[in-house]
């Protein structure tokens, strides 16, 4: 390859200690251009169906992009992929900060880890080098020492480390895998590294990243900052970041106690005017002018003192929404402790939720919670829940399963509102006011996931492809199927979510063919096949593993319940119209939800044709 | 008829209020809320709103745009929320 790539995959197995490495395949990059594409094929080849997420054949990849450390704008994140303990399926799941460009002048496109080491232990990746580190003195401790602790040890301060908090160790089913306080937190990732007694991966690097034709990155990079300068986005983005709750208040669709009600007025000491009060520094990605993130420091009350980098949106409502109260400081410290403890707050924030639903129902006394009265607008109990999950103490050990297993624990019909598809918890969105939004939640391979295929027509007003009314059901499944598509052409190039609707087709192809030098990439047209061919594939790992169309429903309660008032009342997720127009849209079989073998033939992915819709 | 008015970011700063109700003649459109608007703020609220790049106008939850635009009938107790560019994530 020219540009782009290091050109170079290292493979480690941890359980005889042993590590080789391999060059990118020249068809590979063709097809499936970089990122999110080298992971889910990865995924396909490398795992055998039925496979133990928590088992030695499971591995944990880590990507990054070919635009990573090229000077592009906003295209740092890293991607971990692996077959998920939460959902039993595919899963990626991206983080921020500074790891991909290291692995990047450390001169690897993917580290592909597989096996479990008999201690634990962490990796360390200099350039040509891999050594397996003991981590035992690190075991049981918080992301943010071991990250110290590593750096200090290797001495060298500009070393950069994902890692593992104690969720991840004691396998949190929703355990992520963190750096520089950024996480790839969804799914369990945490907990695939937890059991394979890897508490974390370093690396550093000298190598330049090689542009194949710099005149064309160049102009590409100016049209992208231009791009940037003059959108409305980047001013929010860049100014107040996601914390602030009013956007999908005013749209009725911040879930309140468990998405049984919109919220009242609470929403309103969660708005970005009140998160502006704390706010003391930011903080960006490597190379990313958008610089979204926000140090926030509570100054009064019963948190004063505490201070985190966030919350961002969907965790500010993670801990106010599910327990039906907004305590800012309590959104910041919850932040706090999950970054540090190693897992994710939307799973956290709504299993405990779930909780105080199950409680106030009668179905769980103190008895089974360790004497905690979990009263919806209690929010006393919250952080020692999260250390008893982190650590799987008490009851904390039945809350670390995620809602699907405790409504399989305590069933009297809770399935009806446990708030999850695929085994993965909705975020802060209520489907029920934007159905393409709501569609992409359901039938994401990874659960209810938002940046899989981000409804910005209904949230933002993005009139991109066209205009929607949001409680519209025609014309979803369509809307679903770009949305979709969109995300998966920018993971190839692992773009951030935020950046994506500023940079545009156009200009990301151009700056995939600039630092690559492949000539297909420049052509918008080729990256949206293959962001198809790359949400075909993921789909095809899943039916392979047995999911259907019922693996694609949204839990009853969305279903079924109207909400009751705000500005989306009345409204219900049209379930069934939604997937059968998804489907179509798709080319996938409408009774199983699997595609034909005449879509995986258009799309070059005659390998799954075993597993297509017969 | 009365409707009730939110407003973020510039536009709270021009009204010096979060929300308020208004009173509207019955057969008022978005363009006749606008209008009352300027006469009550002057001409920097017509100011502030034009600056506000991506600036949503929400009528009832549901963006006036797809309702007709300024010519989108108002009724009685709705709300307009004048949303500037905001974010989840």
């Amino acid at each position: 390859m020219q540009g782009g790539y290091m050109n170079r995959i290292l493979r480690v197995d941890l359980s005889n200690r042993t590590w080789t490495t391999e060059e990118l395949d020249e068809k590979l990059v063709r097809d499936y251009i970089g990122g999110r594409g080298f992971g889910a094929k990865f995924l396909y080849d490398d795992l055998k169906p039925g496979i133990d997420p928590l088992g030695e054949e499971n591995e944990i990849i880590f990507i990054a992009g070919p635009l990573a450390a090229t000077g592009a704008q906003s295209c740092a994140r890293f991607e971990i992929y692996f077959k998920s303990p939460q959902t039993g399926g595919y899963f990626q799941s991206s983080g921020g900060g500074f790891f991909a460009p290291e692995m990047k002048f450390a001169g690897y496109d993917a580290i592909i880890i597989k096996g479990k080491s008999e201690k634990p232990v962490y990796l360390w990746i200099h350039d040509d080098k891999v050594e397996f580190k003991d981590a035992s003195y690190l075991w049981g401790l918080g992301l943010a020492d071991t990250e110290q602790l590593i750096r200090e040890e290797l001495n060298d301060p500009y070393v950069r480390v994902a890692a593992i908090g104690p969720a991840g160790e004691n396998l949190v089913k929703y355990a992520g895998v963190f750096s520089d306080r950024r996480a790839a937190a969804r799914g369990g990732g945490g907990a695939v590294m937890g059991s394979k007694n890897l508490k974390g991966v370093a690396v550093r690097g000298h190598q330049k990243v090689p542009i194949a034709n710099n005149e064309a990155f160049q102009q590409a990079l100016k049209a992208q900052v231009g791009a940037y300068k003059g959108n409305p986005m980047y001013e929010m983005m860049h100014t107040t970041g996601t914390q602030a709750s009013e956007l999908t208040a005013v749209l009725g669709m911040y879930p309140w106690k468990n998405f049984r009600e919109a919220p009242g007025p609470e929403w309103e000491k969660l708005q970005a005017s009140e998160f502006n009060k704390l706010r003391v520094r930011k903080m960006g990605c490597q190379n990313c002018m958008i610089r979204c993130s926000q140090i926030t420091k509570v100054w009064d009350g019963p948190y004063k003192g505490v201070w985190s980098e966030g919350p961002e949106y969907e965790t500010l409502w993670s801990f106010s929404g599910p327990i039906g109260k907004a305590e800012i400081g309590l959104t910041v410290l919850a932040d706090r402790l999950c970054d540090d403890l190693g897992m994710d707050t939307i799973s956290a924030g709504q299993s405990i939720g779930f909780a105080y639903e199950l409680y106030e129902k009668g179905i769980i006394t103190k008895e089974d919670t360790d004497g905690l009265e979990l009263v919806y607008g209690n929010i006393e109990p919250v952080p020692r829940l999260i250390e008893m999950i982190a650590r799987r103490e008490g009851f904390g050990n039945v809350l670390a399963e995620g809602t699907k297993r405790m409504a399989e624990k305590y069933n009297q019909g809770s399935e009806y509102y446990a708030i999850q598809v695929k085994g993965l918890e909705l975020p802060a969105y209520d489907p029920r006011g934007a159905k393409a939004h709501g569609l992409n939640l359901a039938t994401s391979p990874l659960g209810a996931d938002h940046n899989y295929g981000y409804g910005s027509q209904e949230l933002f007003g993005v009139p991109i492809p066209h205009p929607v009314d949001r409680f519209a059901v025609e014309g979803k499944g369509e809307i679903t199927k770009f949305n979709q598509d969109w995300a998966a052409f920018t993971e190839t190039g692992i773009l951030c979510t935020f950046a994506s609707l500023m940079t545009g087709p156009d200009i990301f192809s151009q700056l995939l063919y600039g630092a690559t030098g492949v000539e297909e990439f420049a052509d918008p047209n080729y990256m949206w096949v293959v962001g198809e061919r790359i949400v075909n594939l993921e789909r095809m790992f899943n039916a392979r593993e047995g999911f259907t169309r019922e693996d694609d429903r949204m839990p009853e309660r969305i279903v079924k319940d109207p909400l009751p008032y705000g500005p989306s009342a009345g409204q219900v997720f049209e379930q069934d119209e939604l997937l059968d127009q998804y489907y179509e849209a798709r080319g996938w079989d409408k009774v199983t939800g699997i595609p034909k073998a005449q879509k995986l033939r258009e799309l070059g992915l005659d390998f799954t044709l075993d597993y297509a819709a017969q | 008829m009365l409707v009730n008015v939110l407003y973020f970011g510039h536009l709270r700063e021009a009204t010096s209020k979060e929300k308020e109700t208004l009173e509207v003649p019955s057969e008022a459109t978005l363009a006749t809320l606008i209008e009352l608007l300027e006469q009550k703020y002057g001409p920097e609220y017509r100011k502030a709103m034009d600056a506000i790049k991506g600036l949503r106008i929400l009528i009832d939850g549901r963006d006036s745009s797809i309702l007709g635009g300024t010519d989108a009938p108002l009724k009685e107790g709705c709300t307009v929320v004048f949303l500037p560019p905001i974010a989840g994530g």
